[in-house]
């Protein structure tokens, strides 16, 4: 396993590298997104101060850089994974992976592992800023509970990006749906907009969004200085969502790529 | 007999949904016979040519064999493993060498596309190193290992597929149209290396594809035909001549 997932940290790095100007203007757009939140919360000062966030009376920039620390761990992680898989299979590069005797248990593992490993640090730089911004909000809090939350967030959103991975492998434009799931994860899941902002109809949907109670959790711990007794209530959510998408994404996942192998539309786009 | 590759009545069907249009909203299932009921044998160290015209099923055969792609019907054994229940140890018994040039990340050097798969295959880094300079050294393409693959010619594209297929030391070889894009000097170094090398160093067995009967007349020790996936003839270039 260590040699399949080495080969694809070395060979994704080196195409990151031959693509440095592209990744360097998604963390350009990444920074300049923070920094118009940052003078549009100051602008606001008055009233967004003073707006009850979820339960908080804090500034919509610390409302949103908690909401981008969970996602760039979570959400984004998801993304890159399907993206990636999609990208091999554009490139034709997925069938010459599968012909090998690493399985595909193995080759999915391997790929997420690089796409948690170019989200943690390609993101690194913003996510300091942000922790600088946090850090009267994180002295105080409870560390484990923090690190309890994300580790459970990731568990429900790998469930999801399995799910999502099953998609891009048989539908040719499946990268579409991400986006669009990652957009609703976003703007539905409390990452953006406060979940007490939302319109009554759409937020029968953020119930069913695992962001919706890890953001939520994430908050009650930065902002309410809540232990992990007080954030059972999104503990037992993430868990029932786990145990509800991980077996679901297991079966789907090998009913498509059984599907795709029985199509030959593995190296098709 | 000892048979590298055994088929039997080997078929694949693929079922295509076709869109009725407005107002008609359902879906008509078409069924394409891209390999219907294929029964092959091929020994041990034998060079097999399967040669047939374009969209006769040549492609979709070596995809079954090299378990790319599930049967419909029928039985197929690499090295003596089923393609349907013994996948991994098919998979380390082949190498394929595929008719698409897309097959490799086009921002990395030819050595760093061999790096890559040799780590799927288990290699060490060093191991990997030694094994790529050997293949490079085989295939006469030393110079162009350290190119980014986008600046490499039709040909090169090619012997890099073939020093690919070749990483794993495997005993089955599956070559797509491993002629194509090489010029008569290329095409020459390689059936010298095919036959000489491969098959009669080595004992490696290999099957090709071919739409060019002249040319797989020249390579094989047998050779089959094919078209619209029904096997018409198979035998020894010459019996077909007679």
């Amino acid at each position: 396993m260590k040699r399949e997932i080495a080969a694809f940290i070395k060979k994704n790095y080196l195409i990151f590298l031959s693509c440095k100007f592209i990744y360097s203007l998604r963390f350009f757009i990444a920074l300049l997104f923070l920094v118009c939140i940052y003078i549009a919360s100051g602008h606001f000062s008055d009233k967004a101060t003073t707006l009850y966030l979820d339960g908080y009376s804090i500034s919509y920039f610390l409302f949103i850089a908690t909401g981008i620390i969970y996602s760039a761990y979570t959400l984004a992680v998801l993304t890159e994974f399907s993206i990636k898989i999609s990208e091999e299979r554009k490139a034709g590069t997925l069938e010459a992976i599968l012909v090998n005797p690493a399985g595909v248990t193995k080759i999915m593992f391997s790929i997420y592992v690089w796409s948690f490993i170019f989200v943690f640090v390609g993101t690194m730089p913003v996510l300091l800023f942000v922790i600088y911004t946090l850090w009267d909000a994180l002295l105080g809090s409870d560390i484990c509970a923090l690190i309890g939350i994300f580790l459970l967030s990731m568990a429900a959103f790998t469930g999801l990006g399995m799910l999502l991975a099953s998609f891009v492998l048989v539908f040719e434009r499946g990268s579409f749906l991400v986006q669009l799931v990652n957009y609703c994860l976003r703007i539905l899941g409390g990452i953006y907009i406060p979940f007490s902002f939302l319109p009554k109809d759409l937020r029968i949907i953020s119930y069913f969004l695992p962001s919706t109670f890890g953001v939520r959790a994430f908050r009650k711990i930065l902002f309410g200085k809540s232990s992990l007794a007080n954030i059972m209530p999104e503990i037992m959510a993430l868990l029932l969502f786990s145990a509800i998408v991980w077996p679901l994404a297991v079966i789907v996942l090998k009913f498509t790529l059984k599907k795709a192998r029985e199509k030959g539309i593995l190296s098709a786009y | 007999m000892n048979y590298s590759i055994e088929t039997a009545n080997l078929s694949k069907t693929f079922t295509h949904s076709k869109k009725l249009g407005w107002p008609c909203f359902s879906m008509k299932k078409e069924k394409t016979i891209a390999v219907n009921s294929v029964s092959l044998k091929i020994q041990k160290g034998e060079f097999f040519g399967l040669v047939g015209p374009n969209s006769s099923g040549k492609t979709i055969f070596l995809k079954l064999l090299a378990t790319l792609i599930p049967p419909t019907d029928g039985k197929a054994y690499v090295n003596g493993y089923s393609v349907t229940e013994n996948t991994k140890k098919v998979r380390e018994s082949i190498g394929l060498l595929t008719s698409e040039s897309r097959s490799f990340y086009w921002q990395l050097t030819g050595r760093q596309n061999l790096v890559f798969f040799a780590g799927l295959k288990q290699f060490s880094l060093k191991d990997a190193s030694r094994k790529i300079d050997q293949l490079a050294s085989l295939l006469e393409i030393e110079r162009y290992l350290d190119r980014r693959f986008l600046e490499y010619s039709s040909g090169i594209k090619q012997r890099l597929s073939i020093a690919r297929c070749l990483l794993g030391n495997p005993q089955v070889l599956l070559l797509d149209e491993p002629m194509k894009s090489l010029d008569t000097k290329g095409a020459q170094y390689l059936r010298t290396l095919f036959k000489k090398r491969l098959i009669n160093n080595d004992d490696k067995t290999i099957l090709f594809t071919s739409h060019s009967y002249q040319e797989a007349e020249i390579l094989a020790d047998r050779l089959a035909t094919i078209e619209d996936g029904l096997i018409t003839f198979c035998g020894s270039p010459g019996d077909k001549s007679k």
